[in-house]
């Protein structure tokens, strides 16, 4: 049976506005979704107003919204979307592109994510992230999500027998990837003894366990596939699940557990077939519970996996550097992956491409109710276009 | 000392922390605040040791507690307690949860 919703959509262009530690005086969180809307919509061969369709995730974007943003740009929208749900904001402004794309509420949709970040900012994110934060975590003075995760990280370890190192080889796996891409803020040389003689942060969390804070945007353009003018990333799979317990778990598995079959059936492929992955990282311990939960990691063998496919850099994760090495620019790390694997099937990965790439699979995770995150989401992209 | 309390569903008696409008076992909708016990046991802890607002040298120490109840609770400890220890748990006036370690 065939139907609108059997239409295929791609991703025609992703882009970053690099990423940094400061911002010039002056230049707020609107200016660089600004940027990343006009840098996105020309890689993709289209002008700003072929632009209908416009979803803008941010946590410092108030008091505008999407139109505000549309306005100052001048496109003139049919479907518009604001969302700022951390983690898996990119995620969640793709799902819902991806049907209006299909439906036809829009043609070309422009997915944008970023923000501008002091360290001002970032404290009093983290003190009022939701209600149950401002109520009954920031009494505590608790200090941020980091000592949350220091106990997710402490029952990872004793669950699955891991030792501080081996989140320490993911860590510098990732900044090896790091090294190949100049659009991450940390790219200095890691080794394994420096990862573990950082300063912790909160036991068994040290420095590097811990994402930098930067500023800076990601974008998406999305449209039908009949539309793409060169290559292309079809969405060949999108599955999410948003609090899957209630916070009455362990925090252990992210709701992609309950979803991933459904996942893999809708993209007619299974781990196997994918050839990169880029895994939200806000902390090494949440990279290896998604793998896991999406099937790539064989009898919780978290440790054997990290040696013989992370460490190696066999399997290609977060090839970016991740949010670990690249910095997590606010909710744009909620699209950061999305972008770094859609870079990679459009062959634009330059120094760190991945080979021949056809299928890569993103997942997002985030927004910390209290004793871990709430929601997790993952697509799966096919390269498309030709070369 | 006054009486612990945690928000839970007088229909059923589950308690559930931090509040929620819905109970987790029975979907009762009328829930509030309840006497309850205020013993649980550490689950995992963590000393934090960098975060904006520490000094150099300043630590807070930070622990799940797995309470009576099946909740489970994000607590300041004054010291650091391993997991296993029975501790008795405190709602400051600044809404602050804490626990300490039960005598003997």
């Amino acid at each position: 049976m065939s139907g609108v919703f059997d239409t295929d959509v791609a991703v025609l262009a992703a882009t970053e506005v690099p990423y940094r530690r400061r911002v010039e005086s002056g230049v707020g969180t609107g200016d660089l979704l600004a940027q990343a809307v006009i840098d996105a919509v020309e890689r993709a061969g289209f002008s700003l107003d072929d632009v209908d369709g416009l979803a803008v995730s941010s946590f410092t974007h108030a008091p505008d919204r999407a139109v505000d943003l549309a306005w100052s740009l001048g496109l003139r929208t049919r479907w518009f979307m604001d969302d700022g749900c951390g983690g898996v904001s990119g995620f969640n402004t793709l799902q819902h592109a991806w049907r209006a794309l299909q439906a036809g509420d829009a043609d070309l949709i422009v997915l944008v994510a970023g923000d501008v970040f002091q360290a001002d900012d970032f404290s009093r994110l983290v003190d009022h992230y939701n209600q149950t934060t401002r109520n009954w975590l920031r009494p505590l003075e608790y200090g941020g999500p980091n000592g949350v995760f220091a106990m997710l990280t402490t029952r990872q370890m004793q669950r699955y027998g891991l030792q501080r190192a081996d989140y320490g080889r993911l860590a510098v796996a990732q900044r090896e990837w790091a090294m190949l891409n100049p659009g991450a803020v940390y790219r200095t040389p890691l080794s394994l003894e420096t990862y573990l003689d950082a300063p912790m942060v909160a036991d068994p969390l040290g420095l590097y366990d811990c994402v930098p804070v930067v500023s800076g945007a990601n974008a998406l353009v999305l449209a039908r596939t009949d539309r793409a003018r060169g290559r292309h990333a079809r969405i060949a799979g999108f599955a999410a699940r948003h609090n899957p317990d209630g916070q009455q778990g362990d925090g252990l598995a992210t709701g992609l557990r309950q979803v991933a079959g459904e996942l893999w059936r809708q993209s007619g492929i299974g781990p196997g077939d994918i050839q990169l992955a880029a895994i939200y990282d806000d902390y090494p311990a949440m990279v290896l519970a998604q793998l896991d939960d999406l099937g790539f990691i064989a009898d919780g063998d978290y440790a054997g996996f990290i040696q013989r496919e992370l460490a190696t850099r066999r399997f290609p994760v977060n090839t970016s550097g991740g949010q670990l090495s690249a910095g997590q620019a606010g909710t744009a790390g909620g699209m950061h992956g999305i972008v770094e694997v859609a870079r990679h099937l459009m062959g634009e990965a330059d120094e760190r491409q991945v080979p021949q790439a056809r299928y890569g699979l993103a997942s997002g995770y985030g927004m910390v109710e209290y004793r871990y995150g709430m929601c997790a989401a993952a697509v799966i992209l096919e390269a498309g276009g030709g070369s | 000392m006054t009486q612990f309390r945690l928000y839970g569903c007088p229909a059923c008696g589950q308690l559930q922390f931090p509040p929620r409008r819905r109970c987790g076992r029975c979907s009762g909708t009328a829930l509030g605040w309840m006497p309850a016990s205020p013993r649980g046991v550490i689950e995992d802890a963590t000393i934090v040791r960098r975060a904006a607002g520490l000094a150099p040298g300043e630590v807070r120490h930070l622990a799940t507690v797995a309470h009576e109840s099946g909740a489970r609770l994000i607590v300041r400890t004054p010291e650091a307690l391993p997991a296993g220890t029975a501790v008795r748990l405190e709602m400051h006036e600044s809404d602050a949860l804490w626990a300490d370690a039960t005598e003997g």
